[in-house]
């Protein structure tokens, strides 16, 4: 697999108005050698997110211009590997159901701990590692036409594309890898 | 083509023959359990395409169930039903990473839309 040398493993963009919260997570995910940048707005954030490859997106649901939904359904369009993880210091019912339904990695309620946040942000990784795996092996079998797109929601389980993928995939052969020198 | 297999799960009575018989009546195969204890079992004899749960359950409710479909059949959609939603269950499901939350009482109809929409995502129909 080809996916651990992507640049998006450890890239995390952090979306967050508050400037000193978004400072202190970005110090903290520094730490655990996470690649990290700001943004601040929905519309700043948007551009950003489409301008490098990130793995994972912690957005803060409340921001200038869009919300961190927003940012979200349209990344899902550009960028339909990248995990998205939303904060939020007022969860409604309809807010998390939108959220169910359109393939956000996960919600974290502020105030969080950051072993909270830690734990968050690490699995949202791995879901970003799966898609990237998934479309690695799609790739390589030569199916990335034939299947449905990884969504957020199958990512997190590997479960109805990669079924898909195994059901499309009777028959193919893996190309032989180069070896490695 | 085969009809979609949707297994229902939900401790009344009422609500589990109003699906059987509207669900029936569009062409799909429906099985029906009271708790999620005969839900796995019914899983474990025959393949089924979508389950479709209550939540609150005596024995063995609908987030257990969830959290055991998606260990032992990961690629099978989950849709939740539920006449007391709350943020919390609904973090829950989507960290279960559900196909949908539905609040009770619902539009039969829109239900019925939603479960067809899954299992077309699923390849099902």
């Amino acid at each position: 697999m080809t996916f651990a040398n992507e640049a998006s493993c450890r890239r995390l963009l952090i979306a967050e108005d508050d400037i000193a919260i978004a400072n202190q997570l970005a110090e903290y995910f520094k730490e655990f050698g996470y690649q990290v940048d700001l943004a601040v707005g929905g519309l700043k954030t948007l551009t950003k997110a489409n301008s490098a490859d990130y793995g994972v997106m912690l957005a803060d649901y409340k921001m200038l211009g869009q919300t961190g939904l927003d940012v979200f359904k349209s990344l899902s369009i550009t960028a339909p590997d990248m995990s998205v993880v939303l904060m939020t210091g007022y969860p409604s019912l309809d807010l998390v159901i939108d959220a169910l339904r359109l393939g956000v990695c996960d919600i974290i309620v502020k105030p969080f701990s950051l072993g909270d946040i830690d734990r968050t942000i690490g699995n949202a990784f791995h879901h970003h590692w799966a898609a990237l795996a998934y479309r690695e092996m799609a790739r390589k079998l030569n199916l990335e036409n034939k299947i449905p797109p990884l969504r957020p929601t199958s990512a997190k389980c590997g479960t109805n594309a990669w079924s898909a993928l195994y059901e499309n995939s009777k028959g193919s052969v893996l190309p032989e890898e180069e070896p490695v020198r | 083509m085969e009809k979609p297999a949707i297994l229902v799960v939900d401790d009344e009575l009422l609500i589990r023959d109003l699906l059987y018989d509207f669900f029936t009546g569009q062409g799909w195969d429906i099985c029906v359990a009271e708790d999620g204890v005969k839900a796995l079992e019914i899983l474990g004899n025959r393949k089924i395409d979508l389950v479709l749960t209550d939540i609150r359950m005596p024995g063995m409710d609908g987030m257990e169930l969830t959290s055991e479909v998606k260990q032992n059949y990961p690629g099978l959609p989950v849709v939740l039903m539920t006449a007391f939603p709350s943020v919390d269950t609904a973090v829950e499901a989507l960290r279960k990473n559900v196909a949908d939350y539905v609040i009770k009482p619902f539009n039969i109809n829109q239900l019925y839309k939603t479960l067809k929409a899954k299992l077309q995502e699923s390849g099902v129909q």
